[in-house]
């Protein structure tokens, strides 16, 4: 018998079973399986086959198991409802606190933004630069008005440096925080020589000398006599869609560190600086400007601008790269020697 | 066989047509896929799955109209693939528990029994042919369509697990 016949004699061998076998098919199986002995054997006559699917067909009705799966699949049906939930509220929240983190990364952390409304005047007489704070009702009269007048950032070498080092007292960020946007590029040569002068506030000192902040209104406008002669005054930035960058936490947060050479050596003079700001806030390049004539003294301003964070600069509230330039007058009470 | 089709009212309305499905077919499928595993436990957890797949589906599509043969096949589907793993593990040496794959089944019936027992010796593709058609009721075409083969090999799977079911249940 042929290999196909008998495959053939399977097939309708299953149709039977089934009970889908025509009565010619039926007829069919019978002439196959009384010449073939193999097939006969195998999968049995007609009455086998369908004795064989009553005992399945009694076994399935025989049955009793009967499962009730509506509590478990509903049960399962809303846990992965709230799985959805809960992921899309987490997902919320991770991005409300993405937002409120990128904003105060930017605006600095608990750093208060100076308040606009106040302008601030720039009076440039060839030689120095003085910044003074007024507010906007006192604008006409600015000539006559009481100046404050800032040098800063006047550091005394009186210690050695890990006292050099120590953190600026709150009043020193204060009298800072007012006279912020001091120099500027352009004027950055210029702005040296303002501070050869007497130094109004000094920070960094401790000991003997301390800090001391002796800045007052009037004091301050008897120690620039010459301001008064320097008119008109020019407004900078009226509308202020520009906002220069700044360290975060005020130009305090600029402690230069320098080397115990530099008291060895009795160093001073003023380094002054410009740092490269990032639209991200991050110094790229720092660039003295105007050495001090040590290098220990503009190593360290420089290490120091290049650790700051920054704010960036704002066009129109948008970041942009930008520069921020700044001095640091060094002077020595010759207390370090022998160091 | 009865086709069942559920019209879809929108995604709204996926839990409930889910349910509907659950209460009218839950112990058919859960009965099925059992004779398949020879477990009643994996049995229960593919059911679950099977209507969790139904769900699935209505939420992305609920338009959809669901057949029962659409839940036969899935459990087909995941109870070969269940029977390949349970062939694995049974594979794997440091296996010791592997009775207790054995087959859990708490009918009475010596035919129910009997039948386990020549289930549990059938290749997957015979067995699922024998279950589509004479156990779940579906005539050869659609087993075929189920299965995605022809009738004519239905019948040559059925016609060979019959060997197997007639020495074990009738001698």
């Amino acid at each position: 018998m042929s290999h196909n016949a008998c495959d053939q004699a399977e097939i309708l061998a299953g149709a039977i079973a089934l009970g889908e076998a025509s009565d010619a098919e039926r007829q069919s199986y019978r002439g196959h399986v009384s010449t073939c002995a193999a097939c006969l054997r195998a999968n049995g006559g007609e009455r086998e086959i369908e004795r064989t699917m009553a005992q399945v067909a009694i076994a399935r009705d025989g049955e009793t198991w009967d499962p009730d799966l509506t509590a478990l699949v509903r049960e399962k049906m809303n846990s992965k409802k709230r799985i959805l939930r809960v992921g899309i509220s987490f997902a919320s929240a991770c991005i409300a606190i993405s937002f409120v983190l990128h904003f105060f990364a930017v605006t600095g952390l608990g750093k208060i933004a100076p308040t606009f409304a106040d302008p601030l005047v720039m009076n440039y007489d060839g030689q120095r630069i003085v910044l003074e704070k007024r507010s906007t009702a006192s604008l006409p009269q600015a000539t006559s008005a009481p100046r404050m007048v800032v040098e800063h950032n006047v550091v005394t070498l009186t210690h050695q440096p890990a006292q050099v080092a120590s953190a600026p007292v709150p009043a020193a960020h204060a009298v800072s925080a007012i006279a912020k946007p001091a120099a500027h590029g352009a004027v950055a040569d210029d702005l040296a020589d303002a501070y050869t002068g007497a130094p109004i506030w000094r920070r960094g000192g401790g000991g003997g000398g301390g800090t001391t902040v002796s800045a007052s209104t009037t004091s301050i406008a008897k120690a620039v006599p010459r301001l008064d002669r320097v008119v008109p005054s020019i407004v900078v930035a009226p509308a202020y869609t520009v906002r220069a960058a700044e360290p975060i936490g005020g130009e305090t947060a600029l402690v230069p560190q320098p080397a115990p050479i530099a008291y060895a050596q009795n160093a001073s003079g003023t380094s002054v600086f410009e740092v490269q700001i990032d639209e991200r806030g991050t110094p790229t390049k720092c660039t003295i400007t105007k050495s001090s004539g040590f290098l220990s003294l503009d190593d360290a301003v420089c290490q120091a601008a290049m650790k700051a964070r920054y704010q960036p600069k704002l066009v129109n509230g948008r970041p942009v790269p930008g520069t921020y330039d700044d001095a640091f007058t060094f002077r020595s009470s010759g207390t370090g020697e022998g160091l | 066989m009865e086709q069942v089709y559920l019209i879809a009212g929108g995604a709204a309305v996926a839990q409930a047509r889910v349910d509907t499905l659950v209460r009218e077919y839950q112990t058919k499928l859960a009965r099925y896929i059992r004779r398949m595993v020879s477990d009643a436990d994996v049995a229960l957890d593919i059911s679950q799955d099977v209507f969790l797949a139904a769900y699935r589906t209505l939420q992305n599509d609920p338009e959809r109209p669901l057949t029962a043969g659409w839940l036969y096949k899935t459990a087909t589907n995941n109870a070969i693939s269940h029977l390949r793993r349970k062939k694995i593990v049974r594979m794997l040496p440091l296996d010791r528990d592997h009775e207790t794959y054995a087959w859990r089944i708490d009918e009475r019936s010596a035919a129910s029994v009997d039948l386990q027992n020549a289930m549990q010796k059938l290749p997957s593709d015979q067995a699922s042919a024998v279950m589509l058609t004479s156990y779940a009721g579906y005539s050869s075409q659609e087993a075929a369509a189920i299965l995605g083969t022809t009738a004519d090999a239905v019948r040559q799977r059925v016609c060979r697990a019959m060997r197997t079911l007639r020495s074990v249940m009738t001698e």
